[in-house]
């Protein structure tokens, strides 16, 4: 998956541990702990999927088809809670 | 009588400090035979410990990272011999000695766990900064730490890392020689310093400004600092006088004359005081008597991009030119490291013998300042230029604390006076007292 944009209407607030989305739409407010904000992070910087899941083969000490799943499941959670388009 | 008490002459008056009383004083020569009373008082109570070479088990402070010796920028008077193109840390490196500080910082009770990137520049290695700083906030809050990340960095990348660096960092280092024509003398890319600037500015962390002081800008500081202070607000203002090198030579930068530095220092000093600007010269800092005022000696673990850990981020034939050896162990991608306590211990000594410091008032502050290009075994016991215009700033702002501004700024407008007090051949009460 490539082209991803964090949906506009999306805020967001790095914290000690992990980022807090928060939907300006519906007002809802989402705590987002690791390894997942690492993956919030490198599509904020419009970074492709495949390219996330190398960099949290390292972060997260996860096997690649395990960083692989966990970057594409996230995504289309995210995709369908509308915080991400594309 | 406490036994480590100073005295520098100023005009017809002495400067008496304590270092390990946290004492001060400005007395005229009759009361340094005989000590006013509420001056014998404040010395009657017991002093402080004499810092001594830690001991125990190693203690780091904060880990810190060279993801990478290579660099972006080739400014005229670096002597690091960087390219842009340099060996990068294996990312199974950096993961390692992440997971070794953090299991550390938890085993001791630590509150923080304490990553600091160092250069080259740190972000010519992207993914491996990427992967440390993520890896690093995974692990504090996987241990219930706070992560606390600091990076010295050169500023010269796109908007987005600049963002990035601002939301992910506590602390950024960012070097910025001053106005346009000195900072692309020095440098180079003054505009996109000056952009990186702002958007940091703009964001959570925390800002350090970092200039290196040459003859071409130490006129200029003030101007430079109330320039600073109303465009990007920075936290403090760091001031590092420059290290001669053959690049630099080459180039035509000089250090500052050290009477001109202090002078200007001081007034660069009370614009950023002005402005709510913690302004820095780190050898002057007199709040907790130490005997290093780097990481050497002080535990720091040092990963470099090769796996050695040192206990200094120059380079290894800095040191070595020096007759030192500031390697501490190795630490393997599978998380091994190697670390013989003697290497620590052998640091931890070392830091405390510095003996052209023994009489000087600013021996536990100042420290030696740098190990390798100030107080290396062998330098001359003669003061030099650090040692000079630390001694000044050091005393006019023992002034300055003792509500003597004024006397302070008479004292660096009169150059012999300025000689007398940054060449006083021994501080030490005992000896004045002996010699009178």
């Amino acid at each position: 998956m490539s082209g991803l944009r964090i949906a506009e209407q999306v805020r967001w607030a790095v914290e000690a541990a992990g980022v807090v989305l928060i939907h300006g739409a519906t007002g809802e407010t989402i705590a987002v702990g690791y390894p997942r904000a690492a993956i919030w992070d490198f599509l904020t910087r419009g970074e492709d999927c495949e390219r996330i899941a190398a960099k949290l083969c390292a972060i997260a000490a996860l096997e690649p088809a395990a960083a692989r799943k966990l970057v594409f499941e996230t995504v289309v959670q995210w995709r369908e809670a509308g915080l991400i388009g594309g | 009588m406490p036994s480590v008490v100073f005295a520098v002459p100023v005009f017809d008056k002495w400067l008496v400090y304590a270092p390990l009383h946290r004492v001060a004083a400005l007395v005229n020569r009759a009361a340094l035979a005989e000590f006013p009373e509420q001056l014998c008082t404040a010395l009657a109570e017991p002093p402080e410990p004499e810092p001594l070479p830690r001991e125990g088990p190693v203690n780091p402070p904060f880990l810190g990272l060279v993801p990478t010796r290579a660099c972006n920028l080739s400014c005229a008077y670096c002597g690091f011999g960087a390219t842009p193109c340099g060996e990068q840390m294996d990312l199974a490196l950096a993961a390692a000695a992440v997971d070794w500080m953090a299991d550390y910082a938890a085993r001791a009770g630590r509150r923080t766990l304490d990553v600091h990137f160092f250069g080259g520049e740190p972000f010519a290695a992207p993914d491996v900064v990427d992967m440390a700083v993520h890896r690093t906030r995974a692990a504090a809050a996987e241990k219930g730490l706070l992560p606390r990340l600091e990076v010295a960095t050169n500023g010269v990348y796109s908007e987005a890392r600049a963002r990035f660096v601002g939301d992910y960092f506590d602390t950024v280092v960012l070097s910025f020689d001053g106005f346009r024509a000195v900072h692309d003398r020095h440098r180079g890319c003054f505009d996109q310093v000056a952009a990186t600037a702002r958007a940091l500015a703009a964001s959570p962390a925390e800002l350090c400004l970092r200039i290196c002081v040459a003859q071409d800008n130490v006129e200029q500081l003030a101007e430079t600092v109330d320039w600073f202070a109303q465009e990007f607000q920075p936290c403090s203002i760091d001031f590092e006088t420059l290290q001669p090198t053959p690049e630099s030579e080459r180039a035509g930068l000089r250090p500052p004359d050290p009477y001109a530095f202090a002078a200007q220092f001081l007034s660069a000093r009370r614009v950023a005081t002005e402005h709510g600007v913690e302004p820095v010269y780190a050898a002057a800092v007199t709040e907790q008597p130490r005997l290093t005022f780097c990481p050497v000696g002080n535990d720091t673990l040092i990963v470099n991009p090769d796996g050695r850990v040192s206990a200094c981020y120059l380079q290894e034939r800095d040191w070595q030119a020096r007759g030192l050896d500031l390697n501490l162990g190795r630490l393997g991608s599978d998380g091994g490291l190697e670390l013989p306590l003697e290497d620590v211990e052998r640091l931890r000594r070392l830091v405390a013998d510095k003996p052209r410091c023994r009489n000087c008032f600013c021996r536990w502050s100042c420290a030696g300042g740098c190990q390798v290009n100030h107080s290396y075994p062998g330098c001359s016991l003669a003061y030099d230029d650090c040692c000079i215009q630390t001694r000044l700033i050091t005393a006019c702002s023992l002034l300055d604390g003792l509500g003597q501004e004024a006397l302070s700024g008479e004292l660096v407008a009169e150059p012999a006076q300025m000689r007398r007090l940054a060449l006083w051949p021994s501080d030490r009460l005992e000896d004045l007292r002996g010699a009178a």
